[in-house]
């Protein structure tokens, strides 16, 4: 018996989810260019310019690295076990957020923000 | 538990792990990590949910779980616990909802959304967070509608060569 590997239906629904996926994707799309990232952790939310290159860490996690290089920031080593983080590379889109869960920081990218922008820690 | 069963579900068990340690030493190209994974290894709890028996899959769900406890920590252990969890359920209902027309691909694909949904759910309580909810979950609909359906092509393929053998669980 050769059964078929999808059916129309199937296909149907597929393209039905992916459909939605996309439409809530495109709504939430930021084109905007002036980017900060906001970082989040234990003891609130600081905010740093993507536009001058430097590298830093929070003083609650030092075994977390960041970098801001070319408009862009990443997680760039950290020491929890997954390196998810680390892997996903640096973010140059307002909207983009990355987490690293074990250590409780959630890197998001935005083009505006309401916070001070906190400048002179390394 | 008969010894049959408990060697039958220590190979599973054994299937299970094996996939899910190959599969986190890949990375896809074009798939960044903080995406999710196709999850091969759920073809195994799948194969026990439709064929073996709901139990063995919730079981089956949890062992997974210790191992990602015991090997990568307690947030990766308890992610994929309430994935995993949140998951069988989501799939249990709905077979349960659409008795007549089964379709391992609709159930598949529930399931792997249900999976991205009940850890980002989590994620999100354990970080206070709710902008990565916004951001990852039409992420999340997307991959888990396209790993889903993978993981339900592999689950036919594994279904009409064990129906051609003489393997019976």
């Amino acid at each position: 018996m050769k059964a078929k590997l999808l059916s129309a239906k199937e296909i149907l629904l597929i393209v039905a989810i992916l459909s939605v996926g996309f439409v809530m994707l495109a709504l939430l799309h930021d084109s905007s260019d002036n980017l900060f990232a906001e970082i989040s952790y234990e003891h609130g939310v600081r905010v740093v310019d993507l536009n001058s290159n430097h590298v830093f860490y929070l003083s609650s996690t030092p075994n977390v690295l960041f970098e801001v290089r070319e408009g862009g920031v990443a997680f760039i080593s950290s020491d929890c076990v997954d390196q998810i983080c680390v892997r996903a590379g640096f973010q140059r889109r307002a909207g983009r957020i990355v987490a690293c869960l074990p250590n409780r920081v959630i890197l998001s990218v935005t083009g505006e923000t309401d916070l001070d922008i906190f400048v002179g820690f390394k | 538990m008969s010894t049959r069963k408990l060697a039958f579900m220590g190979i599973m068990l054994a299937a299970v792990l094996v996939l899910s340690v190959v599969e986190s030493m890949l990375q896809l190209p074009f798939l960044p990590p903080q995406f999710g994974r196709v999850g091969v290894s759920n073809v195994v709890i799948m194969y026990l949910a439709f064929f073996v028996g709901k139990k063995e899959a919730a079981l089956m769900v949890c062992l997974k779980a210790l191992f990602s406890l015991l090997t990568r920590g307690f947030i990766a252990g308890l992610l994929s616990l309430s994935g995993g969890l949140f998951s069988i359920f989501v799939i249990f209902a709905l077979w349960w909802i659409i008795k007549k027309e089964k379709s391992y691909v609709a159930l598949s694909i529930s399931g792997a959304i249900a999976h991205n949904i009940g850890q980002l759910f989590v994620a999100c309580i354990l970080l206070g967070h709710w902008g990565l909810f916004v951001f990852y979950f039409p992420v999340l609909l997307i991959t888990g509608t396209i790993f889903g359906t993978i993981t339900a092509i592999f689950l036919k393929i594994l279904i009409t060569r064990l129906e051609k053998g003489e393997w019976k669980p």
